[in-house]
């Protein structure tokens, strides 16, 4: 049901990820070695859901468009961290605490302190707005649209 | 000093670490407390499991408004309820829902401001019996629920205390608990009265037919003036509605729906469907 109305909605709260690198000193691999990290933690984690990673990787993106600050290579690991424990507090229900965040994920590499700071930073440069459509959810609707209707045993079988 | 920690092993150096840690947080801590006076608070007027609500007044403007301050912002950055509830109602545009004006922090503590409004929708109706009036908030509800749910938002805590009337126009409020559908939700939610079946019988993957029970039974309390169903505990409550509805003409048989309109029934026998519990009692 709603499915006219989902796509509207998808349509409008659209926002542009592309080029998020452009303003920044960090590397296209530092940037692909931190999301095949994210999945490496999110497939250790039992309780997440997919659509945590999508959005763990997407805030990231949309912090570093968006962010005045210019961003090295070294920084990516605390916004990454932090990127993961925004993304686990909104989709899961039972979500990362800070405790595992810097004993298990980072290594005590950060303290508490630094790794609020950074949500502050991050929730306040993208004005609280962390609920736009991710990754999976257009996949999910064009998935829906491509096989879920179909009446052939074998098409819906892929869905 | 140096050959001490040489000799002590990993678990003592750990520890000191962890202190060091704790001890700089402290300091940040009050190194960077501010004070805001945007707003002075009035009066409390309630108070919630995930905070407190204030009635404030605007120092620049001298408007009005209803401040809700989050407890636990401390030791988990953010909390969870609050980010969910900020990023829902930035998103949501729509009359009768609550706008959000902004959020501040307080002495550390995260605050939203909103509209204040003094009616909510059980007080309302010990006053009001017009039937204009009620078919129009029931309508408005409808609406302002259709409009999330094409979000794909639940609202999942929809009871008469958190709808509130202005000017007879009812504004939707308190998105705490409120969150995208995924396949995995958390059962514990909405008022016990309100509740579905399926969340009383401890379900995770249920979907926005919560919201339309809670609905069903909100528009039968405005229809009877009195509560629907008034459990006192999961299988009491569970109880109460396998005893009411029993059959799919179940409002013929019962005494308290009489006096009222064929197509009123039909609206409140569409959103408490049977579906979920004949599965439960079979």
């Amino acid at each position: 049901c709603y499915n006219k109305e989902l796509f509207d909605s998808l349509i409008q709260d659209r926002i542009d990820l592309g080029c998020s690198l452009a303003n920044h000193k960090i590397n296209d691999t530092s940037r692909a070695l931190m999301v095949d990290w994210m999945i490496q933690v999110f497939g250790c984690h039992q309780l997440t859901t997919q659509n945590t990673f999508f959005r763990a990787v997407n805030l990231m993106d949309a912090y570093l468009k968006n962010t005045e600050q210019q961003y090295t290579d070294s920084d990516i690991y605390l916004l990454g961290v932090t990127c993961i424990f925004i993304a686990s507090k909104i989709e899961d229900i039972k979500c990362f605490d800070i405790e595992t965040i810097i004993i298990v994920l980072s290594h005590n590499k950060f303290s508490a302190h630094q790794i609020k700071k950074m949500e502050k930073d991050i929730l306040e440069t993208l004005n609280y707005n962390t609920n736009f459509p991710t990754l999976n959810e257009y996949l999910q609707y064009l998935n829906f649209q491509l096989f879920g209707q179909s009446q052939n045993q074998f098409v819906q079988t892929i869905y | 000093m140096q050959i001490v920690i040489i000799n002590s092993n990993a678990t003592e150096l750990y520890v000191i670490h962890k202190i060091l840690y704790q001890i700089k947080d402290i300091i940040y801590y009050y190194m960077s407390a501010s004070e805001n006076v945007r707003y002075i608070k009035i009066q409390k007027i309630g108070e919630g499991a995930y905070g407190i609500i204030y009635k404030a007044q605007d120092v620049q403007t001298e408007e009005i408004v209803a401040l809700k301050k989050f407890k636990l912002s401390d030791n988990e950055g953010v909390p969870s309820c609050a980010l969910r509830e900020i990023s829902i109602l930035n998103q949501l545009n729509h009359p009768n829902i609550i706008k959000l004006i902004s959020q501040i922090i307080i002495n550390k503590k995260l605050h939203l401001v909103m509209n204040y409004y003094d009616m909510d929708l059980t007080e309302y109706l010990k006053f009001n019996h017009e039937e204009f009036h009620l078919k129009n908030i029931i309508y408005k509800i409808l609406l302002a629920v259709e409009f999330i749910h094409n979000r794909k938002i639940i609202h999942r805590d929809l009871q008469p205390n958190n709808i509130l009337i202005t000017n007879n126009e009812p504004v939707l409020i308190d998105f705490g608990l409120s969150r995208v559908l995924s396949p995995n939700m958390t059962p514990g939610v909405t008022q016990l009265w309100y509740r579905a079946p399926e969340l009383l019988s401890n379900c995770n993957t249920y979907d926005y037919a919560i919201d339309m029970w809670s609905l069903g039974c909100i528009i039968a309390e405005i229809a009877l003036n009195k509560p629907l169903f008034m459990g006192s505990s999961e299988i009491h409550q569970l109880l109460l509605i396998k005893n009411i509805i029993n059959g799919n003409e179940w409002f013929l048989h019962n005494s308290q729906f009489a006096k009222l309109n064929n197509l009123f029934i039909d609206l409140i026998n569409v959103c408490i469907s049977l579906e979920f519990l004949e599965i439960i009692i079979s």
